[in-house]
C-alpha cells in the first residue's frame, strides 16, 4: 500500500522517499519533511536507497510523526499555525498513543515533536495517582509495604489525593 | 512493557511539576533513584524556570506568605486563579524569621538577631548559616544591611550576599563590609566592597546570575538612583541602565526592583496617584526599557502605594499584583480592570515571596555533607549545655 501524504503530492516534482513500518505499510514522503528527522536525514546521506524500512515503529504511530513532519516541512505556513498545530496534534490522545509516539520521536530523533509530546503525557501524569503510573509504565512496585508507607509518610503533605485521578 | 529508554524518561519526567514528582517517588525504586538524581533535579528546575518564561505557573511554583501578626507560613498556588485557599505549613524552620529572597525554590529567610537560614518549603529541609562576625549594630552612625540569594550554574552553588553599612551623618563617613556565604562551601568570608550607598532596605532581586539593588550615588552628593549588579561568579559589580524617561522626566520618590517572565522591573511610585511599571526586555540594553503598564489612583484597583507586580499572564495580558499586604489583585492591561482573589483563612496582613516548586536539596550541594555544620551543631550543643 502506498499512501500519499497531504502536504507533498505526487505532482510535485520534489524528490520523495518511502517508509516502511515494522507491520509493512508504506508511506510517500517528501524528502523536505523525511530530512526533519535525524535519523532519517543521517540515512539517506549514506544510501542512494529510496526505500527506508523501520523494524520498530507501527504504521498508526508513523503516519502521525509522518502527518507532523509534513507539516512543519510546509514553508507555506507560518510558524503561529505550526505552534497551533502542534497543540492540536497532541490533544485527546491516549496516553497509550503518547507513549509510542514519544518512543518513535526518540529512534527518529525529532526532538522538537518529543518535546511536545512528552509535555503533553507529564500534563498528563501531574494529577494522577501512583498506581495509575504503575499501570500505564507497566512498573511493578517493588517496596515493601513497609518502605513504601515511610517514603508516603515523608512527603505526607503532597498525597492530598483528593483531586487525583485513577483513570 | 515499553522499554522507554532513559533519556525519554527524563524528558517526560522533567516536565511534570515538582509536587506531584515527590508522590512519584513511590512508585519504584528505579523512579524514585531517577527523581532524587542531582542532575535530574538541576534538569527539573531549568524545564520549570523555561515554564515561567512561557508565562505558566500553573504547578511551577507557589507564594509563601508570611504573616505579619502570626508566626507561620503559608503556601499558595496558582491551580484556580480566581478562588484560592492558603494553606497553612505544618513545617515551620523559623518562628521569626521574614523571606528575603528566592531562588530555584530555596528561600533565604532572615531572623532578626541575623541568623540567616535556607529553606525548601517544598521538600521542607532547610540549613542555618553559620553566624556571620562582621560589623556590628553598635558602630556610631545609622547601620543598614541587606541581603539575597542567587545561584552560580557554572558551580552548582547557591549564595547568599550580605552587605552591611554605617553612615556617620556628622563626619559624613560610610563603613561599608560586603560578605558572600558559598552553600558548597558553608562559610561566608568577605569581598569587594559595595561602591554605593544603600538606602532601602529591600531583598536583592536575582536574575541572570546576578544579584540587583537599586541605590543612590555615594556620598549623598546627588540623589540619582542606579541598579547595581553583583555577579555572583565572578564577584564583580556592574551598573545597569535606567529607563531614560525616568532619569531625565519626572523623578519618583519611590522605587523597587522586582523580576517579570524572566525579565527585570522596576516599579515606580509617584505617591498615592500612579504607579508605572518599566520592564527591561533585554537584560542591560537601555533602550529596552518599557513601560509594561500604569496604575493611577483612579483606576480604582486599590492604594496604589502598595500595590506590588507579583506574576504576569502574558496569554491573558494579566499581572498579579499584591495590594495591602492584604489581598491579591489580576489586573487586566487592556481592560485596565481588577478582580480580586477571593482568599479563605489568610493571615490579616501578610508578605508574600514567589517560590519555584522544586526538588532542590541542599544537603546535596554542601561540598562535605555538611560536615562543618555537624560539627558546628555539636559545638552549639556543648556551649548550651555549658
Amino acid at each position: 500500500m502506498v499512501t500519499t501524504d497531504e502536504k507533498g503530492p505526487l505532482t510535485a516534482k520534489k524528490k520523495s522517499v518511502i517508509i516502511r513500518s515494522c507491520d509493512g505499510d508504506e508511506f510517500l514522503v517528501s524528502e523536505s519533511a523525511a530530512v526533519l528527522s535525524t535519523s532519517l536525514k543521517k540515512i539517506l546521506e549514506e544510501k542512494e536507497d529510496r526505500l527506508i524500512h523501520l523494524s520498530d515503529i507501527d504504521n498508526k504511530t508513523l503516519a502521525m510523526v509522518i502527518a507532523y513532519l509534513s507539516t512543519h516541512a510546509d514553508d507555506g505556513l507560518s510558524d503561529d499555525l505550526k505552534r497551533s498545530f502542534d497543540q492540536e496534534f497532541v490533544s485527546g490522545k491516549e496516553f497509550d498513543v503518547l507513549k509510542y509516539l514519544v518512543l518513535a520521536t526518540d529512534t527518529l530523533q525529532v526532538t522538537c515533536l518529543c518535546y511536545t509530546v512528552a509535555k503533553k503525557m507529564a500534563d498528563i501524569m501531574k494529577n494522577k495517582l501512583v498506581e495509575w503510573v504503575r499501570r500505564e509504565f507497566d512498573i511493578q512496585n517493588d517496596y515493601t509495604p513497609e518502605a513504601e508507607a515511610e517514603i508516603r509518610r515523608l512527603d505526607a503533605w503532597a498525597w492530598d489525593d483528593r483531586q487525583l485521578e485513577d483513570d | 512493557m515499553l522499554d522507554m529508554p532513559s533519556e525519554v524518561f527524563r524528558e517526560i519526567l522533567s516536565r511534570v511539576p515538582a509536587k506531584p514528582l515527590l508522590r512519584f517517588r513511590s512508585v519504584s525504586k528505579s523512579w524514585q533513584k531517577t527523581i532524587d538524581d542531582p542532575i535530574f533535579i538541576r534538569l527539573h528546575v531549568d524545564r520549570q524556570l523555561l515554564k515561567i518564561q512561557h508565562s505558566s505557573i500553573d504547578g511551577v511554583g507557589h507564594l509563601i506568605l508570611r504573616g505579619d501578626f502570626d508566626t507561620r507560613f503559608y503556601s499558595l498556588s496558582f491551580e484556580s486563579l480566581h478562588c484560592v485557599k492558603p494553606s497553612l505549613l505544618n513545617h515551620n524552620p523559623s518562628y521569626e524569621g521574614s523571606p528575603v529572597g528566592s531562588c530555584n525554590g530555596v528561600m533565604l529567610i532572615s531572623e532578626s538577631k541575623g541568623n540567616n537560614l535556607l529553606w525548601n518549603p517544598l521538600t521542607r529541609e532547610f540549613h542555618r548559616l553559620p553566624p556571620l562576625k562582621g560589623m556590628s549594630k553598635k558602630s556610631r552612625g545609622l547601620y543598614h544591611s541587606v541581603s539575597g540569594l542567587g545561584y552560580v550554574s557554572a558551580t552548582n552553588d547557591y549564595k547568599v550576599v550580605k552587605i552591611a553599612q554605617v553612615f556617620d551623618p556628622r563626619d559624613r563617613s560610610l563603613k561599608s563590609e560586603t560578605f558572600v556565604y558559598s552553600l558548597k562551601l558553608d562559610s561566608w568570608r568577605r569581598i569587594k566592597d559595595f561602591p554605593f550607598r544603600i538606602s532601602r532596605l529591600r531583598g536583592g532581586i536575582f536574575l541572570k546570575g546576578a544579584l540587583h539593588w537599586i541605590s543612590s550615588t555615594m556620598p549623598l552628593k546627588s540623589m540619582n538612583d542606579l541598579i547595581i549588579g553583583l555577579d555572583l561568579e565572578t564577584e564583580d559589580y556592574c551598573l545597569l541602565p535606567l529607563p531614560t524617561e525616568i532619569s531625565r522626566l519626572e523623578k519618583p520618590p519611590a522605587k523597587h526592583l522586582g523580576v517579570l517572565d524572566g525579565c527585570l522591573i522596576l516599579s515606580c511610585y509617584y505617591q498615592i496617584e500612579r504607579l508605572d511599571v518599566w520592564l527591561m526586555k533585554d537584560y542591560g540594553v537601555k533602550c529596552s526599557w518599557i513601560r509594561l503598564f500604569s496604575v493611577s489612583a483612579q483606576d480604582n484597583i486599590g492604594a496604589v502605594e502598595t500595590l506590588r507586580p507579583i506574576a504576569y499572564l502574558k496569554c491573558k495580558e494579566e499581572v498579579l499584583l499584591q495590594h495591602d499586604k492584604k489581598e491579591f489583585v489580576w489586573f487586566n492591561l487592556e481592560t485596565k480592570l481588577g478582580k480580586k482573589i477571593r482568599m479563605n483563612g489568610r493571615p490579616t496582613t501578610f508578605s508574600s515571596q514567589f517560590c519555584l516548586a522544586s526538588l532542590v536539596r541542599l544537603r546535596d550541594i554542601v561540598v562535605d555533607g555538611g560536615s562543618n555544620n555537624a560539627k558546628r551543631l555539636a559545638r552549639d550543643k556543648m556551649n548550651s549545655a555549658n
